[in-house]
């Protein structure tokens, strides 16, 4: 097969440069912080799966929130999916909230008395 | 290509760089064979097509160099990429030597010529301010200023040989890289000149 000759233009070729330039500013050994994203999610480990199902402009979403089972007050509330009726919703987070959740049965679960709450 | 036409072409290379482009003839290159002009033409049908098939090694020898950009991440780079200039420029001399011939004869080739060495100072462009970037070369170059000197680089790499054979001096490799390194010195940061010192000086014997 003929190989077909393919020209850059100048200002295409400064922009391929600019770019191999700034690849050998950033390509350099990690640094130690580049992990931190590790760390900082660790707690999502022991942390209890509830679904969430709300209705809104017709249709039903699911969320799943992740809530850390020593304190609940830590969580977040993730929006994965909307549903036309609230069956195929329910269906939708119990299949959701057995996937995403650490122990599949659910054994993992908020106590409510850390929440402090004061019933008067 | 045959064996044959690769022979055709390392004469006719030979004798662009002996006798100047314009001063070879076919027959020129059948007796450097010492075959006949006959059988010359049997693989290359006129002088055009052999100075094509040259301009095209040429090409990919050059391509290759400019391939080599960013190879390494410190002063080594443009260190070797000059090496590979001035093998380029004593293997192939008539490339620069004969640009203004090769401009009015074949325009469609001095195009292709035009467009490798705008990539070379491009190159020599993005490689001051890569360095300046990396505390090497002096901050206060403004861009008007580094497309001067980006256009000095490359003018001593086109004009090196030229200049050499005028002066009927040797061309050796070191004075050519002392050459392009003096224009750069002046610019280097303390930091590019102990770059400098470290991996370019040991290599340039002469100053």
């Amino acid at each position: 097969m003929k190989n077909h000759k393919i020209y850059i233009d100048k200002k295409c070729y400064e922009k391929l440069m600019d770019c191999m330039n700034i690849q050998h500013v950033i390509d350099h050994r990690g640094e130690y912080i580049d992990l931190d994203l590790f760390y900082r999610d660790e707690w999502l480990l022991d942390s209890a799966v509830i679904d969430n199902i709300v209705e809104r402009k017709g249709n039903w979403d699911v969320y799943l929130v992740f809530a850390h089972i020593y304190n609940p007050f830590k969580m977040i509330k993730k929006k994965i999916s909307k549903c036309i009726s609230l069956q195929k919703a329910e269906l939708a987070a119990n299949m959701m909230r057995r996937l995403a959740a650490k122990d599949q049965r659910g054994t993992l679960k908020i106590d409510q008395s850390l929440f402090h709450s004061c019933n008067n | 290509m045959s064996q044959t036409k690769e022979r055709i072409i390392s004469a006719a290379i030979h004798l662009f760089n002996e006798q100047g482009f314009v001063n070879v003839r076919l027959q020129n290159i059948a007796d450097e064979l010492k075959i006949s002009v006959g059988n010359l033409a049997y693989h290359f049908k006129n002088k055009e097509a052999i100075v094509a098939r040259a301009y095209e090694k040429t090409g990919e020898e050059l391509r290759t160099i400019l391939g080599s950009y960013r190879a390494s991440p410190d002063l080594r780079d443009l260190d070797s990429q000059l090496d590979a200039y001035h093998q380029f420029i004593k293997q192939y001399p008539f490339y620069f030597i004969d640009i203004l011939e090769i401009k009015r004869n074949h325009p469609h080739l001095h195009e292709d010529r035009k467009e490798f060495i705008v990539k070379m100072r491009v190159q020599f462009e993005k490689r001051i301010e890569y360095n300046q970037s990396r505390g090497i070369l002096k901050m206060e170059l403004d861009k008007q200023q580094i497309a001067q000197l980006a256009d000095n680089l490359c003018t001593m790499v086109t004009f090196w040989h030229t200049s050499q054979a005028i002066k009927d001096e040797f061309d050796d490799l070191c004075s050519f890289k002392c050459s392009v390194w003096l224009q750069l010195l002046p610019f280097l940061t303390i930091k590019g000149k102990e770059e400098y010192e470290r991996f370019i000086e040991p290599g340039l014997t002469v100053i």
